[in-house]
């Protein structure tokens, strides 16, 4: 029986980010050079604005990697982090690329991007607690003097 | 690392007399093969065709049975083959060319040459040259084609061209990169 095994590229599903995040991004491609080199990466998230690619430089992450001299197709896998920031809520594309050449690859629509909880909605919980604590606490705090009050003049009585 | 290139110029001999007239006129011929329009050039001994207003040898530039790969500082041999029967030869040129061909013929960016005597030959016998190239450092990506010729020397012999096409894959100090894919993405 013949095993016919086809391989083919992964497909990168949508995942769901928010605004200040840092997402590390894999990457790998193959290359040739006639001397030793180094180049920039750079991982950009994008939207199409008109049918032009947009970048969103504001969130834009960079590394530079040294390439050593190769005759023949050399293959590298490396990684480049880039932040959230400066960005709309919004769903992005995501670019690795060599600024200035053609050389890189990019995914429609994967970044899902949501608003980052506000800082506010957690204080406005917390100053409900506070003032439920507030509220609560001299109630609380009669009850126990009463009782404490009772229980002193039964001791003093006996 | 040194790679070698080989190209076979063919079969020729010496011109009988040295000066002898052109078997052709100068003028324009139709190829009886193709129907081309073709014209011949007596002081080169060579049938061109037009292209834009350029004339270009007929058939000198071949696609090449192989490529190879260099980097700056590799050594590229190139080696000629011919075969040739006729009178002791001194003095001809074999003359190596790397760069790039295009429409408007072959734009030579590095050129090396021996001077070479051959002895005489009553039957078609395989004569060899070669000429050795470092690849500098100001090579560029689309210096891509070679060519050879033979040619001069006493007696005079004519001058026969023969080149490869994209025989070279050349590692310039630009990268070249292939095959970049996105893995994987992930919040750290």
């Amino acid at each position: 029986m013949d095993l016919e095994i086809v391989f083919a590229p992964l497909e990168l599903e949508p995942r769901q980010f928010v605004v200040g995040d840092t997402i590390r991004v894999t990457f790998a491609f193959k290359y040739t050079v006639g001397a030793d080199t180094t180049i920039t990466i750079q991982a950009v998230p994008y939207q199409y604005r008109l049918g032009i690619l947009d970048r969103i430089g504001s969130s834009a992450g960079h590394k530079e990697l040294r390439l050593a001299r190769a005759s023949e197709p050399v293959e590298v896998q490396e990684s480049v982090d880039f932040t959230l920031q400066g960005i709309a809520p919004g769903t992005y594309g995501l670019l690795v690329e060599v600024p200035g050449t053609t050389y890189g690859a990019k995914a429609d629509d994967v970044l899902i991007v949501t608003e980052a909880p506000s800082p506010w909605t957690g204080m406005m919980g917390m100053m409900a607690m506070v003032m439920m604590l507030g509220m609560v606490a001299p109630m609380v705090e009669s009850a126990f003097a009463k009782e404490e009050g009772v229980e002193g003049v039964e001791a003093r009585a006996s | 690392m040194e790679t070698t290139l080989a190209l076979d110029l063919g079969v020729f001999r010496v011109h009988q007399g040295g000066d002898d007239p052109p078997e052709y006129v100068a003028g324009w011929y139709i190829d009886p093969q193709t129907g081309q329009r073709i014209y011949y050039d007596p002081n080169t001994e060579k049938f061109y065709t037009m292209a834009g207003g350029v004339y270009i040898p007929l058939g000198y530039m071949n696609p090449a049975p192989k490529q190879v790969t260099l980097a700056i500082g590799d050594k590229l041999r190139i080696t000629m083959s011919f075969k040739y029967s006729g009178p002791a030869i001194s003095g001809a040129v074999c003359y190596y060319s790397i760069g790039v061909y295009g429409a408007f013929g072959f734009d030579e960016k590095l050129v090396g040459q021996n001077s070479k005597s051959i002895p005489q030959y009553t039957t078609p016998t395989e004569v060899t040259d070669s000429y050795t190239f470092t690849i500098p450092s100001n090579v560029g990506s689309d210096w891509d084609d070679i060519y050879c010729k033979i040619y001069d020397g006493s007696p005079k012999v004519p001058q026969n061209l023969f080149g490869y096409e994209n025989a070279l894959i050349l590692a310039g100090l630009e990268p070249t990169i292939s095959d970049f894919k996105i893995l994987d993405f992930a919040k750290v």
